[in-house]
């Protein structure tokens, strides 16, 4: 080795130290650029993306709005679950019904529409000790599907929502296998009622699971909606012709007559909140006031609670969600045979 | 790197590749040097001598106040001629010089023969020129002639360049003695140089950056120190639903250079401000982060005629005042602790 070999090494040696040196003595500053708002009075709008959750497809228009909505606006359409319930117990007849809709909304031209899939899972048992970890899961598709959907596209600012239009037993399912979901899940609820006091997740659908309301009202970020509205308003038989001439305006002409007229059946009012920013009038925070006890037959009531961490819409304006309603449906992309 | 980016690389390079002949040609043909002519009235005038330059150059290689001064006198002596090519430096020493004595009266005749051989070391200068100086003529000054000039009494009946040799074919009845003539020696103070060029720089957005400078300089025979400004165009870094972050950089640069012929081995330190917004959310916020870098700079520099010069360069960083941007308190961009650049600048010198 002679002289100038090692100098040369020496000062790659210096110069590496140096540079480690330098790189290690810098600072780190961080600055936050922006902010986005909801767009209406609730935590989640139409830039999210939702799975649409509910057993039967004929007594209310919640999947014609959601399909809908997703072609014209959004919140895009990620998921469709199809679960049972008292009313509506087979969920071979349940599913087929959902598949229908989405093979008509596919024939008229729509896009963005997820196939069906069927969940299978009895309600939750509240177990002896009365802990939501002691419960043990269903692990159905619909939870799975709910896990799945949030791994892709939840995003921090723009987590999933969960529009529910039947019992909560997969959303709850869903924590029961992963507890973290919650940080990635918003649920939207059309369910029970508004109370001088809050809500009762009573009927509609608060009474299916129980179980499931308490799980979901504790660990989620909670909305329900309990303001419906004359869902028979919505395709009046004097507006049947205005229907387009295809696949989709058939299924929607051959179902109008068989809607509930009852409003609590009115599903979509979860969907509307959703999608439409105008459309929830009044909202409360609320909190949970008890859990609930073994055999019980609704899920907890909710308080009016300024800190609350749920939300409870209790006054709605449907007009501008059905006025959406007719424009999608009227939009070339509907019109075409 | 993107298509951008890429191309300027290309361009760089073959830009580079083909600069050399046809620059060295170039700048040949630019040498120039000032003439003063003093014969007596039966010899050509000095329009005469000047036009038989021209048709043997193909070009006017005289110029008014040029550094380098060649003076061509013709002096009558009884039944002979005296002529002498005589060469000055810019500082008006003598720095070699060729004789002509003839034994005859004929000075049209003296002074073609004189009007070749000064042609003929013009393009010799002029050639020696063309290689020599891309390195700000720091060869020029080790070279040969310096010594003849400074020997003048021993060398000058042993040196003998091509002219001789030429100039003998032309008039064998010229006898020649040669002192070569010089190539001038490098200025002692240091070189001005103004320049401006665009650059690409990577870590400092999530795609590669383009930046333009404007930058000033003094440069010694083996030293030289920078003062550069630097802009880059807006950059937006954009999440998955299309809201981002506008980020564009603003540079004070300072960078002292080793100067090794036509490379440049540099340190360099930058400091300024990164001006950045969020974009496309519904609550927009702007902010100024200051930046400081430090890091390492390689470079080469092709001499483009006598005072412009083209260079490329690259730049090694390290960000000592990283920053994260952040949208509704998520991380958008963090800046990366290393970043580098890749440019080419088109400068000016003045002595």
């Amino acid at each position: 080795m002679n002289a100038s070999s090692s100098s040369n090494r020496s000062a790659a040696r210096g110069v590496t130290a140096l540079v480690v040196a330098v790189a290690g003595i810098g600072c780190m500053e961080t600055r936050d650029l922006g902010s986005t708002v909801p767009h209406g009075l609730l935590p989640v709008d139409e830039r999210n993306p939702i799975v649409l959750m509910n057993d039967n497809a004929f007594d209310n228009w919640q999947g014609e709005y959601a399909i809908l909505f997703a072609n014209g606006g959004g919140p895009n359409l990620v998921g469709i679950v199809v679960n049972t319930s008292g009313p509506w117990p087979d969920i071979n007849a349940n599913v087929a019904g959902w598949r229908a809709m989405v093979a008509a909304a596919r024939g008229g031209g729509l896009r963005n529409v997820p196939d069906p899939i069927a969940s299978i899972g009895p309600p939750l048992t509240r177990p002896g000790d009365g802990q939501f970890a002691s419960t043990p899961p269903n692990r159905s598709e619909g939870a799975r599907a709910i896990l799945d959907a949030a791994a892709r596209l939840s995003l921090p600012y723009r987590p999933l929502v969960v529009v529910t239009g039947g019992r909560l037993t997969d959303v709850a399912d869903a924590y029961l296998m992963d507890p973290t979901i919650t940080d990635r899940v918003v649920v939207v609820s059309s369910l029970g009622t508004a109370t001088s006091s809050g809500a009762a997740m009573g009927a509609p659908n608060g009474e299916m699971d129980p179980w499931a309301d308490a799980i979901v009202t504790a660990r989620y970020r909670f909305v329900q909606v309990s303001a419906f509205y004359d869902q028979l308003s919505d395709v009046p038989g004097s507006r049947v012709p205005e229907l387009p001439s295809n696949p989709f305006g058939d299924w929607i002409a051959a179902k109008q007559p068989n809607i509930w007229n009852l409003p609590q059946s009115a599903d979509q009012v979860a969907v509307m909140a959703v999608g439409t920013p105008t459309f929830a009038v009044a909202v409360e925070r609320v909190s949970v006031a008890a859990l609930v006890a073994r055999g019980a037959t609704t899920g907890p009531d909710l308080v009016a609670d300024p800190n609350g961490p749920a939300w409870l819409v209790t006054q709605s304006t449907s007009v501008v969600a059905v006025q959406r309603f007719w424009q999608i449906l009227g939009s070339p992309a509907t019109t075409a045979p | 790197m993107n298509d951008r980016a890429g191309l300027i690389v290309r361009f760089g390079v073959v830009f580079f590749w083909a600069l050399g002949p046809a620059e060295a040609k170039a700048r040949a043909d630019a040498f120039t040097v000032s003439l003063e002519y003093d014969a007596s009235p039966e010899c050509p005038d000095v329009a005469a001598f000047r036009a038989v330059m021209i048709s043997r150059l193909g070009r006017d290689p005289f110029r008014d106040g040029a550094p380098d001064r060649v003076l061509v006198r013709i002096t009558p002596r009884r039944n002979a001629l005296d002529g002498r090519l005589e060469w000055r430096d810019v500082s008006g020493r003598w720095a070699g010089e060729q004789t002509f004595p003839l034994v005859t009266t004929d000075c049209v005749r003296l002074a073609r023969t004189m009007g070749f051989a000064l042609a003929v070391q013009i393009q010799l200068l002029a050639s020696a020129r063309a290689t020599s100086e891309p390195d700000g003529g720091a060869a020029a000054t080790n070279a040969p002639v310096a010594v003849h000039r400074d020997d003048r009494a021993s060398n000058r009946p042993v040196t003998t360049p091509p002219a001789t040799a030429i100039a003998s074919k032309e008039s064998s009845t010229v006898s020649v003695v040669v002192n070569p003539p010089p190539i001038p020696r490098q200025r002692p103070g240091p070189e001005l140089v103004l320049g401006a060029g665009p650059s690409v720089g990577v870590g400092m957005s999530s795609t590669p950056l383009l930046l333009g400078r404007v930058f000033g300089g003094l440069v010694w025979s083996h030293v030289s120190i920078e003062l550069g400004a630097e802009v880059s165009l807006p950059a937006t870094t954009r999440r998955a639903d299309g809201a981002g972050i506008f980020q564009q950089q603003l540079l004070l640069g300072l960078a002292g250079c080793a100067v090794l012929t036509r490379w440049r081995m540099c340190l360099l330190a930058n400091a300024g401000a990164v001006r950045m917004a969020g974009e496309e959310v519904d609550i927009s916020r702007s902010a100024m982060v200051p930046v400081v870098e430090a890091g390492a700079r390689v470079g080469a520099v092709q001499p483009v005629g006598r005072r412009v010069f083209l260079s490329a360069y690259l730049d090694g960083l390290i960000v000592l005042s990283r920053w994260t941007a952040t949208l509704d308190h998520v991380p958008v961009w963090t800046a990366p602790r290393f970043a580098g650049a890749l440019g080419l600048d088109a400068g000016v010198r003045f002595p």
